[in-house]
């Protein structure tokens, strides 16, 4: 579903010019709000298919401050970077781009997300109870 | 090493396996559960029903579409049997280690 939100998102404006794009940003957000409200239920996790929902303690300290690091970072590439970036590197440089990541997530979304998952959970725990949970999936 | 430091539902390892699977998520589906532990739907659910009879598991019933599904959890309960169990594992293994170290020197 990312796959093709990330494609829709960045092949409109080749397609239907600048005025769309704030329209179809506006519906990605509200898509990932709504995913990440859905997980957080088990109904909305079995209509995801995700059977298990890991404990927030159980996710590596280390791994979660890396991850939000990434993500403030990637954020403000593209708030600085974007105004110095040309139009139009190329006809339909948005769709290639668009296919190229959306392709990606399709194709290895699935194990990316295991590994990020083994990843995360890979903590130092201090409690005892090291190396019991292996809930994710 | 006092017998009673051991929780004696937890001593059975379906049960352990179990209890530890669920120790890390907030919630798992019942065919989760069951496909991680490798156990046929009837007997995992006897031994989910001894888990929920001690407060160690909660289990919710509910429906997604027109599917029924059961969510299982561990209650603080649970949790804190769990690490109080593994606390006397650890300490069942130390002491044999300290005794086998006093039988070298």
């Amino acid at each position: 579903m990312f796959g093709v939100a990330i494609f829709a998102e960045l092949a409109a404006r080749d397609f239907f010019g600048d005025g769309v794009r704030s329209g179809i940003s506006l519906a990605v957000t509200a898509l990932i709000v709504a995913y990440a409200v859905m997980l957080r239920t088990p109904r909305g996790g079995a209509l995801l298919g995700r059977p298990t929902r890991v404990r927030r303690s159980e996710i590596s300290p280390r791994f979660a401050r890396v991850a939000q690091m990434t993500i403030v970072a990637v954020v403000l590439l593209g708030l600085v970077g974007a105004p110095f970036l040309p139009d139009h590197l190329f006809p339909y440089a948005g769709t290639v781009a668009g296919a190229v990541l959306g392709a990606t997530l399709i194709l290895f979304g699935r194990s990316l997300q295991r590994g990020l998952n083994s990843l995360a959970m890979r903590g130092d725990r201090k409690d005892g109870m090291n190396g019991l949970a292996h809930g994710s999936r | 090493m006092d017998p009673a430091d051991f929780d004696t539902a937890l001593l059975d390892p379906t049960r352990l396996s179990i209890v530890s699977l669920l120790v890390g998520v907030e919630w798992a589906e019942f065919g989760w559960v069951r496909e991680s532990v490798g156990m046929s739907p009837s007997a995992l659910s006897k031994q989910v029903s001894t888990l929920e009879t001690r407060g160690y598991v909660e289990v919710k019933k509910g429906y997604v579409g027109k599917r029924p599904r059961t969510w299982l959890a561990l209650t603080p309960t649970g949790r804190a049997a769990l690490e109080r169990h593994v606390a006397a594992l650890h300490r069942v293994v130390e002491e044999s280690q300290r005794a086998a170290e006093r039988r070298d020197t």
